[in-house]
């Protein structure tokens, strides 16, 4: 027996999203910032998924990067530094209606916020992380920050940093549970939309590291990536980013690589002569965390009675 | 204690009546005083006893054998009427070895006259050393003044088990029922309640052990009680603090309880692990305790309040997030069940040292609602109190408990799950008017918030100074405007408040003021000294912050004013202590600058609840204080 | 089986008996016939009843015992022997003949064992359904229970958003210890004071989602009311059928009661979809009326999605062949063309026979729209793979069944059944108008492998359903007008009589003579099976989107044209089934 499926006619009609639903507050960033691209990159993913404004919530901690959220016109959280985290989990929590962005940076989440980032990374609850990486604090105007290269200066090393740069890629890749770890650049804005893309639709949580500019205090750091190419390597697979003319032209040092081999991805992610690009690891078994945290959502006030009735009982003399 | 004699009616032989008695069970931790001790304490309640108890906890796990400070046990006050607090020295001590009962006589747990029960099996151990250490003990125990009785409890028990040290407990359990003349019926049902999960071999052992005990007291024993019940008209329940709590949490509807392990709390989420899921709710345990209350404010923001539980320590690394939840007016509800401190402090022992903590911590000007429940059912009901004024007031809302009432039992009557309690559904329809956040009214600051879902309500929350649209306070004039307005919800909640009820006349010489589990010591040491005659009156405060009203009028009423605390104050009169140089216990603090008034402080931190008969001897000696100060007074004139 | 002597046999007798099956009633067998060489034959294919038992248990694949780790044939076969007649028999009971080597935890004892008996087919059905439907349904209703919690929410904030503060609302939400504290009348001043106050929702929405929320709260009390299938028949159900959550329900014309039942239902599940899509929108604040109402009213069982439907307790028939021919010809059709979820188990032992019922398979291709199968107990995996895919289907569906007849039990029973298969008289099949992509891969024959001296006439003369058309001769009795069946039926036409040797293969057999009515039957079986394998190896297209249609119209034409040859009569049935086709067109 056929059935025509004409459950489209009782869609909840949400109204056609327009660009200007999702445009908040005038970004405040200095010109040339590459906060722009991963705003931009959001706006567009959100138009083309057509995501209910009043079903999505972007959490950011403190920093340039993390003011974020007011330039959308969703719901958002603007909260503590290093701690958005914790909160985006909390918000998935019992709402797993939302869309969970979380948008931090360099020293949110690799320094003050290191610990939350790597247990969000094994709860691996539903949320879509990107990491604005200028390898520096801005906001604090020019501190070294976890991702600053040895030698760069910063206010608090005139004399250059001291030590080795953490590397986000292999620290993700390290988690247990880790479920999605990409990486992309500003200068190539098709291919940051793509992976953000890639990353909202993956199920868990997915972490995209953006490498990117601050105009003022890091705006060299990567002129060698930009002008030779074999320092940068773009990673191709089916099941990878999806890849447009320009990004090939953009970075002709390709190799294959299958994002669903985690040794290959790390063995990627540890080399410090180039900069991979595109979609390190994704495995969709993963287990989520929030099919823990869900449950009972569907149970009724007079179940919910009866049990706290129950428990009560049980101390009855 | 009054004790009466064989020939009151329907006593059998050798048994006194006495209308409460306290008894204390100590052993190496690890031989089962602490079970023995709590399922004797439900069945006094079960037989219609008022009750109270103390869990007696060594730091460790499992410390080494008789040692002093390896003790593990529980104080029961058993009383004919509802008890309320731990009472003052023992009249039976049961110990399974003469050193652990040592620890309690340092604690001042003894008196002369006690009657003491010691494993009497230690005179005939292998060890010489033992053996020797053990008569000391016990000449020592009588010159002490002690009552003195070997029971051979590790030998009786060898009888029906190999490893005594696994069954003597429940050998003692029985020999107390016959000590107190409880029936041994309920006993069975307890016992198997209890063991069913370990197999009915167990089950059937412990059963042979207790008859065994119960048969043994009832032929040996010399001294045996009655301490009369009464059948309550209410249905009760008997349970601890923390159970209480978390019974609490999940009446209020709360449906996420995010923590981080820490003593004395982490039995609240112990009972909710277990039981939350079949009321649709879950513990989430966090990484750190920053993350817990992250997560919990989370989960608020997204429209389904959230409770926190921690203590001292773990509720300093909160206080950033608390401020947050106080700038984004996110409702909270955090429960801090104190401990000793400061720092790591005293993990396992009684202390009210996080008050200031509570109403201050956390950077620039925090407004937010802390009451303090002061019985085992407050805690229950607190939460619902909680739960609402956070949705409400839209505002963290602490909880202070302690440790005494964290591990301490006591029967009250059955709440009745009710649906009003619940927290209010998830509200996903489309937000009406404009989207302001923070529409403060004028008056008094309230203001409905949007929930994500919620259509044309999209906000952004941010610690950032803000404006009603939660926009970024660029302008100066904003950030007075929005202080004033989370401010002023405190002294609308205020309004709504009553003055404390006064325990005692309105009017007198002295006035003791005191705040969470010290109520029933503080108010059984006022009756002792009224019972003499004395003018002495107590109020208790549950609310802290905003204060209740009326303090002041109240305070007018009595010639002298103090609090009793278990936290730290300086003694007047200590070197270099000068009323200018002393320090006050926190309550006294948060009164003196709150009325004007000069109120006095005694607080003391030794660990343990302080109990009544010290602060009976306390008030008397500030009694006569203010009889000489008010005799000088007529002479000047 | 000495029951006649050569004097007494003529020519001209057997000839008679030949034509008309009528005559040498002496020579009438009294027992099963034993071709000569049949062991041998045996031996030379695989042993099917060695897939016997299976093993079924509450959501786990039914598999045969000797595929478990440690059990080999010999235990199969001593545990058949222990089940006796009975169909169904739990684990625990046979664990000792079993093995007791073998551990609990490889064969679960909460299972069961299901013999080669005719009430398999039903039990491994209802197992399979089970396993088909479970996880449909649990999330299906965990859907539903989602839904009325969302509304009994959203009529909780109305009510809260409707009736003002009053002190007892206020005190007694802040639970019973803050009266002590709090004055509830000074609150309710405050919380009057709180400005956006919401407004109630209009009361054709209040009334709407009560009425929703009435609908989908029966629905739930429901489920838990219902059986995991219905089973509709005229004669004896197996007993166990509960242990698959199955229900029987006996009526005369169990397709007709079927279809009824199906009907109410299909309509009681329509309300609960329309709620479950009302409701949808209502706690998405997106119903309009003017638009949904219209939209609600117009939507039917046919617009939901086939997870919904998977969600349905399943109607399934059961009927032998006959019973279906004699009482229910009319329902059967009409429920062919009724595109409901009904699936019809036809246990027939054997081919069918015009005069005692037609080619239900056939005839059900014919409509086009309906999943059939035919298969037989004796061949385990089609049969697995087929019902799986019967169970998931939600057309109408037959499976015709082959099995031994009642009162055949095992060991022998299975003989006859797999010479029905291997000889091809009971060719196995699959049909299912669902798939996609070419027609080959909609229809599927199944080929059991080419066993040249195998015949239908074999398995016809092992089986009692045949027996009155053998007659026993001796060997005096054999003549020059006799022929064995194998050079018969490879001989263009012969006027000589066909017959088999029987007993075992020494000097001067014995034979058995046979009707000309078994001659043609066993012939248009042959060309049953001929078309089939035509049906079957339509060429496959390289270019789908091309070729398919073409590809559809040619396979059905020729399946229609063959079938409406053989199906001669009943005429009614020829015109109704033709007319159908039509509509397909």
């Amino acid at each position: 027996m056929q059935t025509l499926n004409k459950d489209r006619d009782f869609e909840p009609h949400a109204p056609l999203h327009v660009l200007e639903d999702y445009l908040g507050a005038l970004p405040r960033w200095c010109p040339g910032c590459g906060d722009h691209a991963a705003l931009n990159a959001v706006r567009r993913l959100a138009l083309d998924k057509q995501l209910a404004p009043e079903r999505t919530v972007i959490v950011s901690g403190i920093g340039c990067s993390s003011r974020f959220p007011h330039y959308m016109k969703t719901y958002g959280f603007h909260g503590l530094h290093g701690r958005a985290f914790p909160v985006a989990c909390g918000v998935r929590s019992r709402r797993p209606d939302l869309h969970v962005f979380v948008v931090t940076g360099d020293g949110d989440c690799c320094a003050i916020g290191a610990g939350h980032w790597i247990h969000a990374l094994r709860y691996n609850m539903n949320l879509t992380v990107l990491l604005l990486d200028n390898n520096i604090y801005g906001l604090t105007k020019n501190q070294t920050s976890p991702t600053t290269r040895m030698g760069e200066r910063s206010n608090t090393h005139p004399r250059g940093a001291v030590l080795a740069p953490l590397n986000p890629l292999t620290v993700a890749l390290g988690v247990t549970n880790t479920s999605f770890v990409a990486q992309t650049v500003d200068w190539s804005p098709p291919h940051v939309y793509n992976t953000i893309r890639a990353a909202y639709e993956h199920r868990g949580t997915s972490f995209v590291r953006i490498l990117q500019r601050c105009p003022h205090f890091s705006a060299h750091v990567f002129d060698e990536a930009i002008e030779d190419p074999s320092r940068t390597l773009l990673m191709e697979h089916e099941s990878g980013i999806p890849l447009d003319p320009a990004a090939r032209e953009r970075f002709p040092n390709r190799q294959p690589h299958d994002p669903h081999n985690l040794d290959a991805a790390r063995a990627v992610a540890a080399k410090d002569d180039v900069y991979p690009i595109g979609l390190l690891y994704r495995q969709s078994e993963a287990p989520c965390y929030e099919d823990f945290t869900s449950q009972g959502l569907a149970m009724t006030q007079a179940e919910k009675l009866a049990a706290i009735d129950a428990a009560i009982q049980r101390f009855a003399i | 204690m009054h004790r009466a004699t064989e020939e009151e009616v329907g006593l059998g032989p050798g048994i006194a009546l006495v209308d409460e008695h306290i008894l204390e069970i100590v052993s190496d931790s690890g031989e089962g005083a602490q079970t023995c001790g709590q399922m004797f304490a439900d069945l006094c309640a079960r037989n219609g006893n008022g009750i109270w108890t103390v869990e007696i906890i060594p730091a460790e796990i499992e410390p080494p054998r008789r040692s002093r400070a390896g003790a593990s046990g529980n104080r029961i006050r058993i009383g004919s009427k509802s008890v309320t607090n731990a009472g003052d020295t023992a009249d039976v001590v049961i110990a399974f070895n003469d050193q652990v009962l040592y620890s309690r006589i340092d604690a001042g747990a003894l008196r002369p006259g006690t009657l003491v029960f010691v494993d009497g099996s230690w005179a005939f151990h292998s060890n010489e050393e033992i053996v020797f250490q053990y008569r000391e003990a016990v000449a020592d125990f009588r010159r002490r003044g002690y009552f003195v009785v070997e029971v051979p409890i590790d030998r009786e028990c060898l009888k029906h088990t190999e490893d005594p040290r696994k069954g003597k407990n429940i050998w003692v359990l029985g020999m107390l029922c016959a000590m107190y003349d409880l029936d041994d019926t309920r006993v069975g049902q307890s016992i198997a309640r209890r063991f069913h999960k370990k197999g009915d071999d167990v089950v059937r052992k412990n059963l042979d052990l207790f008859g065994a005990g119960f048969a043994w007291g009832l032929a040996k024993l010399e001294h045996r009680f009655r301490v009369p019940a009464q059948t309550a008209a209410a249905p009760m329940v008997v349970m601890n603090g923390n159970e209480a709590l978390a019974l609490g949490i999940m009446a209020a509807g709360i449906e996420v309880c995010s923590m981080y392990p820490i003593t004395p709390a982490t039995s609240v989420s112990h009972f909710l692990a277990a039981n939350f899921e079949k009321a649709g709710g879950i513990v989430h345990q966090a990484e750190d305790e920053i993350a817990a209350i992250g997560f919990a404010l989370g989960c608020s923001y997204a429209g389904k309040t959230a409770v926190t539980i921690t203590s001292g320590p773990g509720l300093a690394l909160k206080t950033e997030f608390l401020g947050l939840a106080v700038m984004g007016e996110i409702p909270l509800v955090v429960v801090v069940v104190q401990r000793g401190g400061p720092s790591t402090g005293l993990p396992t022992k009684i202390e009210q040292g996080d008050l200031l903590a509570a109403l201050y911590a956390s950077p620039g000007d925090n407004p937010k609602i802390v009451i303090a429940p002061a019985t085992i059912e407050e805690c229950f009901h607190f939460i619902i109190m909680a739960r609402k004024l956070a949705d409400e007031f839209r505002s963290p809302v602490m909880v202070l408990s302690d440790a005494n009432l964290a591990t301490g039992q006591q029967p009250f009557p059955r709440p009745q799950p009710d649906a009003a309690w619940l927290a209010a559904p998830l509200d996903r329809t489309p937000w009406e008017g404009p989207a302001l956040p923070f529409a403060w009214d004028p008056e008094t600051g309230l203001s409905r918030r949007p929930i994500p879902g919620q259509r044309g309500g999209e906000y952004i929350l941010t610690g950032l100074a803000h404006d009603e649209h939660s926009h970024v306070a660029y302008e100066s004039s904003i950030n007075q405007r929005a202080m004033r307005m989370r401010s002023r919800k405190l002294a609308v909640l205020k309004s709504a408040l009553q003055a404390p009820a006064i325990h005692g006349d309105p009017e007198g010489d002295l006035l003791v003021v005191g705040w969470g589990s010290t109520l029933g010591a503080i108010e059984e040491a006022v009756d002792r000294l009224r019972a003499d005659g004395l003018r002495v009156s107590s109020i208790h405060l549950r609310f802290l912050s905003p204060l209740e009203p009326g303090l002041k009028d109240i305070f007018a009423r009595f010639r002298k004013v103090m609090t009793v605390e278990v936290n730290y104050s300086d003694d007047p009169g200590d070197p270099y202590i000068t009323p200018e140089s002393r320090r006050y216990s926190a309550l006294a603090q948060l009164l003196r600058a709150h009325t004007l008034v000069d109120v006095d402080c005694w607080s003391r931190v030794p660990g343990n609840p302080i109990p009544p008969g010290a602060i009976e001897c306390q008030l008397r000696m500030e009694m006569s204080r203010v009889e000489i100060a008010g005799k000088e007074a007529a002479c000047k004139l | 089986m000495l029951t006649t002597t050569a004097e007494e046999i003529t020519r001209e007798d057997l000839r008679a008996f030949h034509l008309s099956g009528h005559g040498l009633e002496h020579a009438r067998p009294t027992e099963k016939l034993r071709l000569a060489g049949l062991d041998r034959i045996l031996a030379g294919i695989p042993r099917l009843e060695a897939t016997y038992p299976l093993y079924v248990a509450p959501n786990q694949l039914p598999r045969p015992l000797v595929r478990f780790p440690g059990v080999n044939e010999a235990i199969a076969r001593k545990v058949i022997a222990f089940m006796g007649d009975r169909p169904l028999v739990p684990v625990s009971e046979a664990r000792d003949i079993i093995n007791p080597s073998i551990e609990q935890s490889r064969i679960p004892a909460e299972g069961f064992l299901i013999g080669f008996h005719p009430d398999a087919a039903v039990l491994l059905y209802g197992a399979f359904l089970e396993l088909a439907q479970r996880d449909a349904r649990r999330a299906f209703f965990l859907n539903a229970k989602r839904c009325v919690a969302d509304l009994e929410d959203l009529l909780a904030i109305d009510r809260a958003s409707r009736l003002p503060h009053s002190s007892d609302t206020v005190s007694a939400s802040l639970g019973t210890a803050a009266k002590r504290f709090l004055c509830a009348t000074a609150l309710i001043g405050i919380f009057g004071h709180e400005s956006g106050r919401r407004t109630g929702m209009e009361p054709a929405r209040r009334a709407r989602c009560e009425s929703i929320l009435e609908v989908l709260r029966k629905g739930l009390d429901n489920e838990k009311r219902d059986p995991s299938f219905w089973l509709f028949h005229s004669g004896e159900a197996p007993s166990d059928l509960a242990v698959f959550g199955g229900r029987s329900c006996r009526h005369q014309d169990s397709c007709a009661a079927a279809i009824e039942f199906c009907d109410q239902q299909l309509a009681q599940f329509t309300d609960i979809l329309r709620a479950l899509r009302a409701a949808r929108l209502e706690i998405e604040s997106a119903f309009d009326p003017d638009l949904h109402s219209v939209l609600l009213d117009r939507f039917d069982w046919r617009s939901a999605g086939s997870d919904e439907l998977a969600a349905l307790p399943a109607v399934v028939i059961m009927e032998p062949p006959t019973q279906l021919a004699k009482v229910s010809m009319a329902s059967f059709a009409q429920l062919l063309r009724s595109r409901r979820p009904l699936h019809i188990l036809v246990l027939s032992s054997g081919p069918f026979v015009d005069a005692e019922f037609p080619d239900f398979g056939s005839l059900a291709m014919v409509h086009r729209a309906a999943f059939v199968l035919q298969s037989s107990l004796a061949r385990w995996d089609h049969l697995a793979a087929g019902v799986t895919e019967m169970t998931r289907t939600l057309r109408p569906a037959i499976a015709i069944i082959s099995g031994p007849a009642a009162q055949e039990l095992a060991p022998d029973a299975w003989v006859e059944t797999a010479l029905y298969d291997f000889s091809k008289a009971f060719p196995l099949y699959r049909y299912d108008p669902g798939r996609d992509g070419d027609w080959a891969e909609r229809f599927q024959l199944f080929d059991p492998g080419a066993y040249s001296e195998l015949r239908a006439i074999q398995a016809m003369a092992v089986s009692n359903r045949f027996r009155d058309h053998f007659r026993l001769i001796p060997p005096s009795a054999s003549n020059d007008g006799q022929m064995t069946a194998a050079e018969y039926f490879t001989s263009a036409s012969s006027q000589a009589v066909p017959v088999l040797p029987v007993g075992d293969g020494e000097e001067n057999q014995w034979r058995a003579v046979f009707t000309r009515e078994l001659v043609d039957l066993c012939r248009d079986r042959g060309r049953v099976t001929e078309m089939l394998s035509r049906l079957a190896s339509v060429p496959e297209t390289k270019n789908p989107v091309a070729g398919l249609e073409a590809l559809r119209q040619e396979g059905a034409a020729g399946a229609y044209a063959v079938v409406m040859g053989l199906l001669a009569d009943p005429e009614k049935l020829v015109a109704s089934a033709r007319e159908n086709s039509r509509a397909e067109r």
